[in-house]
């Protein structure tokens, strides 16, 4: 796996208000992200987690404030910016791991090899089934690797270690580690916490 | 005047002069249109008393088309610049729209019976409009299906114009149908490219009665969505403090 | 090509998933054989309705497939990706539609020109009716996909695309349908129908897309 730097690609979120079904539901909301930091994104469910990192992708639009990327609005820089873990998988059960990152590696100009992306989640061995007969815990470990292959400088995850046993969220430790060694952001929802070193927890509260 | 309207309290202000103005002015027009149409002149030549159909079928037709117009203009107002009240107003036009579309339909018929001896034929445009009661059906459908109103609104605003682009592809492929099918069928040419003065009198008359009818239905359904949707947010409001 | 490595994964996952291209072969069969013991046997019947219920019935068949065909991706996290691929959401939805329709929808034009002999029709009015079925198909796919995205995920989702997709349908309904009645009648008319066919699809190819993302991007908020 190449692991050049990535071009430097702060984040930040300038008093930000969202709206669900008319109602706001993150209120004047700021943060930002250097190059290097990881922040857990701790809240109880229906704070406003998941909404958060649509927002984040660029694909919902804030009601007031601004969200940018190195000087770039999120709805215009997201899609080179970032990768999104959603809180389901986009596996599709007639397909095998290798063929989705093969997949996805291809969308994103293949610049990373699948076969590292899947020993870095020790899929190896899996890489040929059909994803209708991995487990939650796998089909997250797969949906994990295709990060590595979209190779994008800001990850954002939703709840990302919920099905994993304790290996797999020691895999996404030292995963999201070296994404902070080269220079990317990592950006976590999560109801629990995930305890990575050196993590910047915010705590989202109504 | 969308955006000089999209002020709710303007709107408002709006509504409570226009509604009762439409009522009215529907109420006169369509009093007048009647005595005119249906007492004060004289049987067709060829139709008889049955061309008298003619004084609500051809409004409903109208308004089946106008309708249409009107709630794709909305819903592109609405995709374009999300101004809510443009969403509002498609929402309000849409059944009333049916309606005067199935009306127009229903009127053909009874209008055919006597006519041709038959109750429905396949002509470019009762089939058209038959196509045209489909769409607002689909509008009207797909906006119940979906429960976020947001994307509900979104979903049926994009269907609305999409219709629009289609429509004129789907009149050509109707007539194009209707030629290959019964060439030189002259059934619909019936009341003809000359229509007498004490019939267009009446007509006209009866045209703007319903379109205003149509207009007092939607300011009153508009005005209604808008009260509710008030009421609906102060709840939820309500219940997201508590 | 990027678009081309969307069509052929999608490709791939229609045929393998759903029954494949099995699927709406076997239901396009099954309501050509109920026709004719609804509207009776005789050959003048058949014949003459032959090209409307073949157009008919591949109309129904592509519907079969419409709700599956966004409905996962609107909720599994596949969208989002997608819509974070750099690629434009048109794009990604034409080449899906396309990759789903190669892979699924391709014995139609073969089981409707066999269907046609049956019906009564000449060897030759049945070639043309599968042909303008051929050209015809893209689009009914593109209108269905239409349909899908707006009503995914919403309730009694199968209902509401096909009563928003029917009258969208009917250039395409009347085209191919006369083309392979004016066929039938030897009437030269058959090509300019063709056409109309062909040129409706490519309206749609053209168009279609840009319908189709703007409501995918509606359902990503």
């Amino acid at each position: 796996m190449t692991s050049q730097a990535f071009p430097t690609c702060p984040l930040s979120v300038e008093a930000i208000t969202l709206e669900r079904g008319g109602i706001p539901l993150i209120r004047d909301l700021s943060i930002s992200a250097a190059p290097g930091e990881a922040i857990v994104l701790l809240g109880r469910n229906g704070v406003g987690k998941t909404t958060f990192l649509r927002a984040l992708a660029g694909v919902l639009l804030p009601s007031s404030g601004e969200i940018r990327y190195a000087e770039e609005r999120a709805d215009r820089a997201a899609a080179q910016a970032c990768a999104f873990l959603a809180h389901d998988n986009a596996l599709k059960p007639d397909e095998t791991p290798r063929q989705s990152l093969q997949f996805w590696s291809a969308l994103a100009g293949g610049t990373q090899s699948v076969g590292d992306a899947l020993d870095a989640l020790g899929l190896r061995p899996l890489a040929d089934r059909p994803s209708r007969n991995l487990s939650q815990g796998q089909k997250r470990r797969a949906a994990i690797a295709r990060l590595l292959v979209q190779d994008k400088p800001v990850w954002l995850l939703d709840e990302p270690a919920a099905p994993l046993d304790a290996d797999g969220r020691q895999r996404l430790s030292r995963l999201v580690e070296a994404h902070r060694g080269r220079g990317g952001i990592v950006i976590a929802a999560t109801h629990q916490d995930l305890e990575w070193p050196g993590a910047r927890v915010e705590e989202l509260v109504r | 005047m969308i955006s000089y309207l999209a002020n709710p309290k303007r709107f408002e202000a709006f509504a409570r002069i226009a509604i009762p103005v439409c009522g009215g002015l529907a109420l006169l027009l369509i009093a007048a249109g009647l005595w005119f149409g249906l007492l004060d002149s004289p049987p067709d030549r060829y139709q008889g008393d049955t061309i008298r159909i003619m004084y609500v079928h051809v409004p409903a037709a109208w308004l089946g088309l106008g309708l249409y117009l009107a709630m794709a203009v909305a819903s592109f107002v609405y995709f374009i610049w999300r101004h809510n009240l443009a969403d509002v107003a498609a929402t309000a036009l849409a059944p009333v729209g049916a309606v005067f579309a199935a009306i127009c339909l229903v009127t053909g018929a009874i209008w055919g019976k006597p006519t041709w001896t038959v109750w429905w034929v396949w002509d470019a445009r009762l089939t058209s409009m038959l196509i045209q009661f489909l769409l607002f059906l689909g509008y009207i459908a797909l906006r119940a299906a979906i429960e976020d109103e947001r994307l509900a609104a979104r979903s049926a605003a994009i269907l609305a114009m999409v219709g629009l682009v289609n429509l004129p592809i789907v009149r050509f492929s109707v007539e194009w149908w209707d030629g290959l099918l019964h060439q030189g069928a002259t059934v619909f040419r019936a009341d003809g490219p000359a229509i007498h003065g004490s019939q267009l009198l009446p007509l006209m008359i009866m045209v703007f009665g319903f379109t205003f009818l149509a207009g007092w239905m939607v300011l009153y359904r508009m005005r209604s969505a808008i009260m509710s949707r008030k009421a609906g947010n102060l709840q939820r409001i309500r219940e997201a403090k508590a | 090509m990027r678009a081309g490595r969307i069509f052929l994964r999608e490709a791939r996952l229609g045929f393998a998933g759903g029954g494949g291209p099995a699927a709406p072969a076997a239901f396009f069969l099954a309501c050509l054989t109920l026709a004719p013991l609804a509207i009776g046997q005789s050959p003048e019947t058949l014949q003459a309705a032959g090209p409307g219920i073949i157009c008919f019935v591949t109309l129904l068949a592509v519907l079969q497939g419409a709700e599956r065909l966004f409905g996962e991706d609107v909720t599994d996290g596949t969208l989002e990706a997608y819509a974070l691929s750099g690629m434009p959401l048109s794009i990604v939805a034409l080449a899906k539609v396309l990759g789903v329709a190669a892979a699924t929808m391709w014995p139609l034009p073969l089981v409707a020109w066999g269907a046609g002999i049956a019906y009564g029709l000449p060897a030759e009015a049945a070639g043309i009716l599968a042909l303008s079925l051929t050209a015809a198909i893209p689009g009914l796919c593109l209108i269905t996909a239409m349909a899908a995205a707006l009503a995914a995920g919403a309730r009694r989702g199968g209902l509401v695309i096909a009563l928003i997709a029917a009258p969208l349908a009917i250039p395409l309904m009347v085209f191919t349908a006369s083309a392979g009645r004016a066929s039938l009648a030897g009437d030269p008319a058959a090509s300019a129908n063709l056409m109309l066919s062909c040129a409706s699809s490519l309206f749609l190819v053209a168009l279609a897309p840009f319908a189709i993302a703007a409501a995918l991007r509606a359902r990503l908020e």
